[in-house]
């Protein structure tokens, strides 16, 4: 188990939910659900956070604000989409302005399902991606691993 | 005692707008809403406005092409309901004191809500 | 981001948000600040714009009420349940008396629940973290009734044209009123802190002022304006079962950040009030009528009270299942131009404390 799984820290993004999953994201953290058992806390600087939870779908003007969040996130990172509007627009996916899940500007590591989800299942969700992370840093350790191998017997060789 | 609720809706015209807004004000009326709803060639705009339990509302038609004036110089407050409308009905409302110059939204398509040019294109076949 | 000008004298403008540790829903603010003071701030919506009001022209006009219900996750019932008068006036549709009721329980319950849940958020601004988790606490208490009598934790679901899909027993209700017993105890002992403790004080008495005139010029609704001190409260249209229930609205006059909360700790005992009265009152019976074919050409307009203030819904029928055109003017949206004069004149680090006690929902403005 590595540090980032066992304290991972969440930013939450409200792209364009109703609000209800994002109020759940927040009753989370609190003493009922209490999301802070597993290590985790929110912060406000994407460039601190390990998990990204992220409510509703996206819009022309919120693509780039998502984006943005997303790429200022260090590696390794995670994405939790959560609810039905996260996925695919849900009730709203027919309207003008919807152009569907976070998944077309950012990938999607967990789907939290419901609408709005419930604490228990963003709970779930959180912790998953927290297992995600971990074997998202230890395939990264291991590419580096296998960099310095590949390069080492040249560097050997050159001595 | 329970006040009852009274609701009157009033046709005007486009020019009577700012006279009636400014003798509303001065009768001590609040700005409720301004609503835009559109036509196959005009757009509806219903402006609201409060008395205690009193719900007034002005109802104007206009042509896409005709000029609004602005009645944020009366009640400040509308200057979100008239960038709203010009931005998804595509009516000309002139002079908003808080402009935000077709930003509101930045929806996909400019003038969401406007059947007008809709109907022009897609009038066949289409269900409605 | 703009470009850091050498020491220039006169305004500067600050962009606040989208993005903001302190605000749950995207908000942007251009605020032009003189030193530390505020003196201008323009906001920007739309980030959460979906279109909603659209898609009552591809949707049944019964199913739409689950829409209706998604405008906002705070005041969830209450969409629906405006969404469901609008459509019933123009079918001439007389709902059963225990509906009525049942949806003023569900309506006062939804008042507590926003009302607890934004005394967190607010103290969460100003950085008071253990008040926030104490709210927050309390509140899921009142959740538990939510989704013990409605089925739903937020999105309540039991709106329904023509009276509302479920029917708690009376023992549930009662059994549901003495769950949250402990709830009116612990919010007069958070009410305490709000109303004594000095750091509280400090941060609101006085900060983000808005006269009565402004208030009432700039269309503000809800405890924005009563805090101002106008006595308007738009449950005493008397509709569902308001018209047989005892209340005044609860008004105070300082028109700072401090009367706001005032008004919303006031409400909230106001609201247990009501709801105590609700459930000794519920008559028996049914709580639908069945609709059936076509809503009949006409409109009508409806406003109801919701947490955040005054809220009004417009539908127009033409005859057909689908609407012609539905429309909510949401309380925040009426609350911003006044928002924005309670800006101008604070300092920087307290725009968010301002900015909250509005209790601003940005997914039901933007919609």
């Amino acid at each position: 188990m590595s540090a980032i799984e066992k304290s991972p820290w969440l930013i939450h993004y409200d792209a364009s939910s109703c609000n209800g999953c994002d109020i759940e994201v927040l009753a989370c953290l609190t003493p009922m659900y209490d999301a802070e058992r597993f290590g985790c806390i929110v912060t406000g600087d994407p460039k601190q956070a390990d998990i990204f939870l992220i409510t509703g779908s996206v819009n022309n003007l919120n693509i780039p604000v998502v984006k943005n969040i997303y790429e200022q996130m260090p590696e390794p990172k995670a994405v939790v989409a959560i609810g039905a509007c996260a996925y695919s627009g849900g009730v709203f996916a027919e309207c003008y302005n919807v152009q569907g899940g976070v998944a077309k500007v950012i990938p999607v590591d967990v789907y939290v399902p419901g609408c709005a989800a419930k604490p228990e299942s963003i709970l779930d969700g959180v912790v998953r991606a927290a297992q995600i992370l971990a074997e998202k840093k230890k395939a990264m350790r291991k590419a580096r691993r296998a960099a310095r191998h590949a390069e080492s017997p040249a560097q050997e060789a050159a001595k | 005692m329970i006040e009852r609720e009274v609701l009157t809706v009033e046709e005007i015209e486009v020019g009577g707008l700012i006279p009636t807004v400014d003798a509303l004000r001065a009768a001590g009326w609040r700005i409720i809403q301004v609503l835009g709803i559109s036509g196959t060639d005009h757009i509806e705009l219903n402006y609201s406005f409060g008395l205690g339990m009193r719900h007034r509302i002005l109802r104007l038609r206009v042509a896409p092409e005709v000029e609004v004036p602005s009645i944020t110089p009366v009640f400040l407050g509308a200057y979100l309901y008239e960038n709203e409308i010009r931005d998804l009905f595509g009516v000309k409302i002139e002079r908003i004191a808080v402009d935000w110059l077709g930003k509101v939204y930045d929806p996909v398509e400019g003038g969401a809500f406007s059947k007008i040019t809709v109907t022009a294109t897609s009038s066949e076949g289409g269900p409605r | 981001m703009s470009s850091h000008d050498k020491a220039a004298p006169g305004p500067t403008v600050i962009p606040f948000g989208p993005q903001h540790p302190v605000l749950p829903e995207p908000l942007h603010f251009d605020l032009t600040l003189e030193d530390e003071k505020v003196v201008g701030a323009i906001p920007q919506i739309g980030y959460i714009h979906r279109g909603l009001e659209m898609l009552v022209e591809k949707r049944d006009y019964l199913d739409y009420v689950h829409v209706a219900e998604r405008i906002c996750g705070i005041c969830s019932f209450m969409h629906g349940m405006g969404y469901c008068e609008a459509v019933e006036t123009i079918l001439g549709v007389q709902v059963p008396d225990r509906a009525r009721w049942l949806r003023t329980f569900w309506s006062e319950l939804e008042r507590v629940h926003s009302h607890l849940l934004w005394l967190g958020l607010a103290a969460d601004a100003f950085g008071f973290e253990n008040l926030f988790h104490a709210s927050w606490r309390a509140r899921e208490t009142v959740i538990d009734v939510a989704e013990e009598t409605s089925g739903g934790r937020v999105i309540f679901g039991s709106a329904l044209v023509g009276g509302v899909s479920r029917d708690p027993d009376d023992e549930t209700l009662r059994r549901c009123m003495k769950a949250i017993e402990p709830v009116r105890a612990e919010i007069l002992r958070l009410a305490q802190v709000w109303i004594g403790e000095p750091t509280v004080r400090h941060r609101l008495s006085g900060v983000g002022h808005v006269s009565k005139e402004a208030a009432y010029a700039l269309g503000a609704v809800g405890p924005m304006l009563r805090a101002s001190g106008v006595d308007y409260d738009a449950r005493e249209r008397g509709y569902e079962a308001y018209g047989e229930i005892e209340f005044k609205a609860v008004v105070e006059t300082a028109g700072d950040c401090m009367a706001r909360v005032l008004v919303r700790l006031g409400e909230i005992e106001q609201s247990f009030r009501i709801l105590d009265e609700v459930v000794a009152k519920m008559p028996a019976g049914p709580v639908a009528v069945p609709i059936k074919g076509m809503p009949p050409v006409g409109e009508s307009w409806i406003r109801l009270e919701q947490p955040r203030g005054e809220v009004l819904y417009f539908v127009r029928s033409n005859g057909t299942r689908q609407l012609e055109r539905f429309r909510v003017r949401t309380p925040t949206f009426a609350n911003i131009p006044a928002m924005v004069e309670a800006i101008k004149g604070v300092s920087l680090a307290d725009v968010p404390t301002v900015i909250l006690t509005i209790d601003p929902c940005i997914s039901c403005t933007e919609r």
